[in-house]
């Protein structure tokens, strides 16, 4: 303990020294009780939904902190108290630190200030920016980068992830190494999005050759489609991407899903990537134009067909790019960031507007324009500003990921360490400030560098993450909200839970059934934390459940039906012994054999599942019956017909007639049909004796993609009589999706169509108990979160 | 039993201090503990409602200036407060409720009923930068539970599972925004239907269900080194307190069919059925009257904050831009009784007092502007007279034009003051307020003064605080209340 403490003292010693020259701060103490806050307490207390309301990655004010008054403030009797004692994790504070935050209370909180980063420089243009800039296009930009990173100083240092991380470790050591199992799983999740199946993680049990977790990582990054699959979640939240170019006449920003994948498939470089995407000359610009009235709007990630429009896309691109919160300076100065007044927040969005913005401060305007300009200083940047708009983008973005810009990339590698270690090396995340150190900022500021010498390869950077011993130390309950040795718990993504559980229950991975690629939002997949609508932009998910939703987790029938109707539990019910099936089980889900005790636990309720009993399911789903579903609409199009309904006894009430070649069919249909693996759609019809059809056939949509299914020749139903027409999910490809339309096509002859739905997989009450210890453990907390 | 026990710890530690803070932090005392929030979205023509005009029947070549009501105003059970016709039952209650006339929005929408919905649900323009909470988190998060075992915001009449990209934008403005997951609304989508998620999935007995939860609990609790972490903590007791919700007061509110009288449930049923609207595909009068009754079934168990909607669809329901005379009496004779029968039902067992009742709509209309309604460029219609259109055929008769600049909210019991008119619009195009203009944001300001809410109570964000009414600013309506 005591030479714990020691370590740590020589470490704020030491972050003294490293710290930024810092402006106006009085009593010495509060950067040491920063960092102290910052390493201890803002894990917690601070990021988006910060616990308890709290922040303390700021100067927290009255009851917690009172001024002078260290005996009366909240936060000394949280720190020292005998039960609840905060920090709730990890060892208590020192009693030096315990002094050091009465002192700084006492001397009445002094909180550093900064001053405003210079925002323009004198030095001369640098020949490779300026080529870089009249040259618009990816050729000239590779060019740039390798330049002007020649100009940056390389950072000091070892160079090596666990090297920086032991050099600030209060523990003096790295974390204990994580088992294999452990490892795989987590792996499985953080490169491509899903657990890995028995076989697989078997396979890398039993492989005793060395460097098996570094060809597993290469093996994964390999995995370009699965790869980009995992991504796009996250950059769909982060650009708020919504499939449509207007919503009941709102503007978004576009829709980006393919760009997504596609850049994150061909692992695109980054600098090239963010390029591409902010600056309309280069080529692949993603982009589209949509005409509201009689006016035409860009759809892009910067619009600038308004004020309010072009404050939001800076901020945004502030946000997402540069790890910079400034919407609150877009009406006025910065609340809680002094190096952010008003004005150097206007002068920033004047590059994206492309014109100088106007300053209007709480909805008044002060009558006054604001020059636009590069809000960090960039050496060798020129300081005149391009006036047309497009040469003004093309400066933003080409100034904006210069390597001379280290925001840039350190916001990048920021994001990368956050999303495979849990917490960021600088948080939060999205808010970089010049007060507030990151937790390590040597590290921070090599991979960044390390990142740009390696030409934005993100694929580079993640590799060196993974390999790092510090990405593979075992999960350490004690160092929660701490940072480092230990990798924190992350919550599984909506995408995540849903894929992984569908390779649980039926260990298959099908790429096809993944829920990225379905647009319809479902009780489930919010529960889960993935938003219904991205209607502004985020770059974190929830991290939380609260009782609405682990009542969907609880009783939801389509989580319900996925666990319980899957292959693998169905057949492990039937074949093997109540030992074997935990044994499997445990490795299906969780990936890992179970302990002596969960083995016993397993198999005892396996015994008492069963005597509770269970009763064979089928559920069918009728869409269509007698008339289209309520909210849908005939599709009208001119090559289709109109519906003909006749009363046709035979059919137990209406029957829909179609006589000759051509289709009928609605679409829009909400909610929509679900079509789980495993389900079969139907559909019954009567072909006319006197004239049958030589060919029918169903289509479904989900107004984007359709799937197909037609009986003719010896395939037809007889005539006559009503038949019911099936085909399974697998058969039409529609498995795990959701479609909103359907159409009935004929070529001749007359038939009369009735009822349409699905019926669902049979659940087999023998599997019901497994199925129950399955639900259990893809509801416990191992599953949900990534260890 | 022992888990009935933890349960009910539980319950008692971690909802009970919820409640003392709301308690700390209400500072001018509050006169209402209770909100039904009757939101129907569309924009419904104040005119033919709460504020008419003139009655001006249809002629054929008519100037859409001369269109001032296209139905008779009735007397009310206030004195001197007419409304429009269509509305009988409402007007027998007048007494117990105030109409506000003057609420105007500096910002005209003019064609985008997503914007307009959004800032009165959430008292911010779209968007907002961050997502905005729902005025019922936002009464859900600062009171918290009024009964431990009843959500504090429950959500009626809106579907929730979808690939309809206007519900998807809806659902997410009507939710708890950046207060995350914890204060979500309790959906429930049909009434009739109840909660799906608080009965156990089909083909579950009850026995397996407790023993499968037994086993979460029991398995959970041997996962090495996650089982120590305070999500895990956080994780089961959520999934205890789902379980719990099953057996909750909540759940017995839906029983309604066979805990009501017949002459209930009828009371609460349009005097309309789908087969007698213009449109059959969209009626959600049985869905919305029912819900009614499910919302006075949850504010006698205790519930804080329940939002009933009449679901939207564009061009649906109040969103008219033709046949606007015909199908305003049509929504009119859906929600007239449901409506009238809350407002007596909770007054007669004592609840209007401490119980609020809002009818809400995102904007007014007036007449349209020209022959293809609802297209109006942003503010156009807010300005003109009509006097350049002429209505040549019935189905152009009616207020097909959007209207932000007046609009109309009704508030009953809870402290508002009863039997009053509130403010004044022009009886000539352009009906804008006259006398005594109310913002949006200083309504809700109103709404939350009657909670004991102060309007700039706040909850941090992305490192500035986001308040109840814009910039913590809103004024209550003072002559509002009591």
């Amino acid at each position: 303990m005591e030479s714990g403490t020691k370590t740590f003292g020589k470490l704020i010693s030491r972050v003294l020294f490293l710290a930024v020259p810092l402006a106006g701060f009085g009593a010495g103490l509060g950067p040491e009780v920063q960092t102290l806050l910052n390493g201890r307490c803002a894990g917690c207390h601070g990021g988006p939904a910060p616990s308890a309301g709290l922040r303390l990655d700021r100067r927290p004010g009255s009851p917690v902190v009172i001024a002078g008054d260290s005996s009366a403030s909240r936060l000394m009797q949280r720190v020292t108290a005998e039960t609840n004692r905060m920090p709730p994790a990890g060892p208590p504070l020192s009693v030096a630190d315990i002094e050091r935050l009465r002192a700084w209370i006492d001397a009445g909180a002094p909180w550093p200030e900064i001053q405003p980063a210079a925002i323009a420089s004198n030095a001369p243009a640098d020949p490779a920016l300026l080529k870089a800039l009249s040259e618009p296009g990816e050729a000239a930009l590779i060019a740039r980068r390798g330049q002007r990173l020649a100009r940056v100083p390389k950072p000091a240092g070892p160079g090596d992830i666990d090297a920086y991380i032991l050099a600030r470790s209060p523990q003096g050591r790295l974390g204990t190494p994580c088992d294999d199992s452990t490892f795989i799983r987590r792996v499985y999740l953080d490169v491509i999005g899903v657990i890995p199946t028995i076989a697989e993680a078997r396979e890398f049990a039993s492989d005793t050759t060395s460097g098996k977790r570094e060809r597993l990582i290469d093996r994964l990054l390999a995995r370009h489609e699965d790869y980009a699959a995992n991504w796009r979640p996250f950059w769909e939240d982060a650009l708020a991407s919504v499939a449509y170019n207007s919503l009941g006449g709102i503007p978004t920003n576009g829709d980006f899903r393919d760009w997504i994948s596609r850049n994150f498939r061909d692992n695109r470089p980054y600098d090239l990537m963010v390029a591409e995407l902010l600056d309309p000359a280069m080529p692949g610009h993603p982009a589209s134009t949509v005409k509201f009235g009689d006016r035409t709007r860009v759809i892009s990630f910067i619009r600038n067909d308004s004020q309010p429009a072009a404050l939001m896309s800076a901020a945004n691109t502030g946000q997402v790019f540069l790890g910079m919160r400034l919407k609150c300076a877009s009406c006025h100065d910065h609340m809680e960031n002094a190096a952010w007044p008003q004005s150097r927040f206007l002068a920033f969005a004047g590059l994206f507007a492309g014109r100088d913005m106007e300053q209007i401060r709480c909805e008044r305007s002060l009558q006054r324009t604001i020059p636009a300009s590069f809000p960090f200083p960039l050496s060798g940047a020129p300081s005149t500003v391009p006036v047309d708009a497009r040469e003004r983008a093309h400066y933003a973005a080409t100034l904006l990921t210069d390597p001379a810009n280290p925001r840039f990339a350190q916001t990048i590698v920021n994001r990368l360490w956050k999303r495979y270690l849990g917490l960021g090396l600088h948080e939060p995340a999205d808010d970089f400030r010049e007060d507030r150190q990151a937790v390590h900022p040597e590290l921070l500021e090599w991979l960044a560098y390390d990142l740009m010498e390696h030409g934005f390869d993100l694929k580079h950077t993640i590799r060196r993450i993974l390999n790092s011993r510090t990405y593979q130390a075992a999960y350490d309950a004690k160092l929660a909200g701490s940072s480092f040795p230990s990798p924190q718990l992350r919550r599984l993504t909506a995408e995540q839970f849903l894929d992984s559980a569908r390779v649980a229950v039926s260990q298959r991975f099908d790429p096809r059934l993944r829920l990225y690629q379905d647009e319809s939002s479902s009780a489930l997949s919010r529960s889960l934390g993935r938003p219904a609508m991205r209607n502004e932009v985020s770059t974190a998910r929830p991290a939380d459940v609260a009782v609405v939703q682990a009542l969907e987790l609880l009783n939801g029938g389509d989580l319900h039906h996925l666990i319980y109707s899957g292959d693998w539990i169905e057949q492990t019910a039937r074949e093997r012994d109540d030992g074997a099936k935990i044994e499997a089980l445990y490795w299906a889900v969780l990936t890992r054999a179970p302990s002596a005790d969960e083995l016993a636990l397993g198999v005892r309720s396996l015994g008492e599942l069963a005597k509770a009993g269970a009763t064979a399911l089928q559920r069918e789903i009728a869409w269509m019956d007698d008339a289209i579903p309520e909210s849908a609409r005939t599709v009208t199009k001119k090559e289709f017909r109109p519906w003909e309904w006749i009363e046709d006894p035979a059919a137990h009430g209406k029957a829909h007639r179609h006589a000759g070649d051509g289709e009928h069919g609605f679409e829009l249909a909400d909610p929509p049909l679900r079509i789980d693996p495993g389900d079969t759609l139907y559909s019954e019809v009567w072909l006319d004796p006197r004239k049958p059809p030589t060919e029918i056939g169903l289509t479904l949509t989900d107004g984007v993609r359709t799937y197909d299914v037609s009986w003719n020749g010896a395939r037809l139903p007889s005539p006559g009589v009503w038949r019911r027409l099936e085909a399974t999910a697998e058969q039409l490809g529609a498995a795990a999706r959701a479609v909103n339309g359907a159409r009935f096509r004929q070529t001749g002859g007359v038939a009369h169509w009735d009822r349409l739905g699905v019926r669902k997989k049979r659940l087999d009450p023998r599997a019901a108990p497994l199925g129950d210890m399955a639900w259990a453990l893809m509801n416990s907390p191992e599953f949900h979160y990534v260890q | 039993m022992s888990n009935e026990m933890d349960r009910r710890r539980f319950f008692a530690t971690t909802l009970g201090a919820g409640a003392k803070l709301a308690a700390a932090t209400a500072s001018p005392p509050a006169t209402a503990d209770s909100v039904v929030w009757i939101w129907l979205p569309g924009g419904i023509a104040q005119t033919d409602t709460w504020d008419p005009k003139s009655h001006t029947p249809y002629r054929a070549g008519m100037r859409g200036s001369e269109v001032l009501g296209t139905c008779e105003s009735i007397h009310t059970a206030a004195d001197g407060v007419r409304i429009g016709s269509g509305l009988e039952s409402i007007a027998e209650v007048m007494d117990r409720g105030c109409i506000l006339r003057s609420l105007t929005s500096e910002t005209k929408f003019g064609a985008v009923h997503l914007k307009a919905q959004h800032y009165m649900n959430t008292g911010y323009l779209f968007p907002a930068g961050v997502k905005a909470p729902g005025i019922g988190a936002v009464v859900g998060r600062t009171l918290g539970r009024r009964d431990r075992g009843i959500p504090a915001y429950i959500y009626i009449g809106r579907d929730i599972d979808t690939s309809d990209e206007e519900k998807q934008f809806i659902g997410e403005y009507i939710g708890p925004g950046f207060y995350g997951p914890e204060h979500a609304p309790f959906m429930i989508p049909d009434p009739g239907s109840g909660l799906a998620t608080l009965a156990a999935a089909a083909g579950m007995s009850r026995e397996r269900l407790e023993l499968r939860q037994r086993i979460l609990l029991r398995a959970s609790a041997l996962q090495p080194g996650v089982k120590d972490s305070p999500q895990a903590a956080l994780w089961l007791r959520n999934m205890e307190e789902a379980r719990a919700m099953m057996d909750s007061p909540v759940k017995a509110a839906f029983d309604y069919h066979s805990q009501e009288r017949p002459e209930t449930l009828r009371a609460y049923q349009p005097a309309i059925g789908p087969e007698q609207v213009r449109d059959k595909t969209y009626y959600y009068g049985h869905r919305f009257g029912h819900g009614l009754l499910l919302a006075r079934r949850l504010v006698e168990r205790g519930a804080r904050f329940i939002q009933v909607e009449y679901q939207y669809g564009p061009f649906k329901g109040f969103d008219m831009h033709e046949h606007g005379r015909d199908r305003m009496m049509e929504m009119k004779r859906q929600i007239d009784r449901p409506i009238a029968q809350l407002i007596r039902d909770l007054d007669e067992r004592g609840l209007l007092r401490r119980t609020l009742v809002v009818i809400a709509t995102e904007f007014g209309r007036t007449i349209a502007s020209g022959r293809a309604a609802g297209r109006e460029a942003d503010g156009f219609a807010e300005n003109h007279t009509g006097e350049d259109l002429t209505i040549d055929t019935e189905s152009m008769y009616g207020f097909h034009g959007h209207f932000s600049s007046s609009n109309a909210m009704l508030f009953f019991g809870g402290g508002f003051r009863q039997g009053l008119a509130y403010g004044r619009t022009a009886d000539r195009h352009p009906m804008t307020v006259v006398e005594k203009p109310v913002s949006i944001v200083d309504a809700h300001a109103t709404i939350y003064r009657a909670l004991g809410i102060p309007p700039d109570t706040h909850y941090v964000t992305e490192g500035r605080p986001f308040h109840a009414t814009k910039d913590g600013k809103g004024v209550p309506v003072a002559d509002l209340l009591v």
